[in-house]
């Protein structure tokens, strides 16, 4: 089990923050519980997510993964047209939240 | 055995709710525990009893919570003392055992760990590492050999303390996750809560073990056997009961490990002497009997002192 945070929304935002160290061999989710409660309230304005994984084919694999923590506050997202060769578009968006650094953006 | 006489609290509701301990102790398969309990361990018959009453509490209590006379858990951290190799190991995972069929932990595994799973090396090196174990307690046990070396009071800034620290927050805090089990010897066990009191106080209960005696010991050294497919022949019942007496007297006397380990060393004995013994057609009886020359070979006998291996260090512990 694993929990992580960042404040980067962006849906291929693959890097997140580890929180604390990774768990192993837990048998009850009151461990992981702690794990969450603790970062939420140290990031009560962070994305927090908490990943499940599995050993059974030789190597750790993520078997799940959810949000368990959203800022209050999400602006969205722009999203940003590219006239191209011809008439064909593309299609790109901007998270609104990463205008700000790192740190700043959800307070 | 129908040890049903709990103590029924006196305030139960007026208005005559029944109250069906009986149907609730079945249910719970506690009996089955405690029979084992009974079966497997030779002696210990203050901490059995002890245990039963635990039991007997931990049961009223969940039918109160049930009737609604109580809401909190109660506390179950526990405290074990006694010399080496009196159990405590074991009776703390069938603590955990009962405790799951109470159903006051969820999980009823047991970790056991010591100070260097709990303390760290270097600053901040001790929480980390001692919220790991606690996590991956939680649900169950948490059994704590040698509780005692967590503290060191001569050493100010000894890490233990800080483990020691987070352990009593979760204790508080967790109680419905996590139980704690401290064991160690009662001297040091008595110098570590003297220094620690938030510790004592958190401490519900407190279990002494008592050393085995020498006919526990021989019981104990038959069952061990019989585990394993041997036995004694009549002389080296004879030559094991002598055994124990004289290894008593010595140091690093350390109850039925010592026992298990004269035990280790004798199959080795026999095994030897099987090998050696070419002339002669040997059964299957062979195979499973200690004779009394594999017990009197040891150096108990000879010199009056352990045996030991060749750097000279009593293999006992």
């Amino acid at each position: 089990m694993n929990v992580e945070y960042t404040d980067d929304p962006h849906p291929r935002n693959t890097y997140w923050e580890m929180f604390g160290m990774p768990m192993f061999d837990l048998k009850d989710p009151a461990g992981i519980l702690m794990e969450i409660n603790d970062c939420r309230k140290t990031f009560p304005n962070h994305y927090v997510r908490v990943t499940a994984f599995d050993s059974t084919r030789g190597w750790e694999t993520p078997r799940m993964s959810f949000i368990v923590n959203r800022p209050k506050t999400e602006p969205g997202f722009r999203l940003i047209r590219e006239e191209r060769n011809g008439r064909s578009m593309g299609y790109t968006i901007i998270p609104y939240a990463t205008d700000k650094p790192e740190g700043e953006r959800y307070t | 055995m129908s040890e049903t006489d709990e103590p029924i609290p006196d305030d139960v509701p007026p208005e005559d709710t029944e109250v069906d301990l009986e149907t609730e102790f079945h249910s719970s398969n506690v009996q089955e525990v405690l029979d084992k309990l009974d079966r497997e361990l030779v002696g210990l018959v203050p901490v059995k009893t002890r245990i039963r009453e635990t039991a007997a509490l931990l049961l009223v209590d969940r039918v109160r919570k049930q009737m609604q006379l109580s809401s909190e858990t109660p506390t179950l951290h526990m405290c074990f003392t006694g010399n080496p190799g009196t159990g405590k190991t074991t009776v703390a995972l069938r603590m955990a055992e009962i405790l799951h069929r109470l159903g006051y932990v969820r999980e009823g595994h047991l970790i056991s760990v010591t100070r260097d799973d709990l303390v760290g090396q270097y600053i901040g090196h001790t929480a980390p590492k001692t919220k790991e174990v606690i996590k991956k307690a939680m649900g169950g046990v948490l059994f704590i050999d040698e509780a005692y070396y967590l503290y060191r009071p001569e050493n100010e800034r000894d890490y233990g303390q800080e483990s020691i620290e987070i352990l009593l927050q979760i204790m508080e805090n967790n109680r419905d996750d996590l139980v704690v089990i401290l064991a160690g010897y009662k001297d040091k066990m008595d110098r570590f809560f003297h220094s620690n009191p938030g510790m004592r106080s958190r401490i519900a209960h407190h279990i002494d073990f008592p050393d085995y005696r020498s006919e526990e010991l021989l019981a104990i050294a038959k069952l061990m056997l019989a585990e394993q497919n041997y036995r004694f022949s009549p002389e080296a019942d004879e030559a094991f009961a002598e055994y124990i007496d004289k290894r008593k007297k010595l140091e690093h006397f350390a109850n039925a490990r010592s026992i298990r380990n004269a035990l280790d060393r004798a199959r080795l004995r026999q095994a030897n002497r099987l090998f050696n013994s070419t002339g002669r057609k040997l059964t299957k009886r062979d195979l499973m009997t200690l004779e009394a020359e594999d017990i009197l070979a040891s150096r108990v006998f000879a010199e009056g002192k352990p045996d030991t291996v060749d750097d000279g260090i009593p293999d006992d512990d």
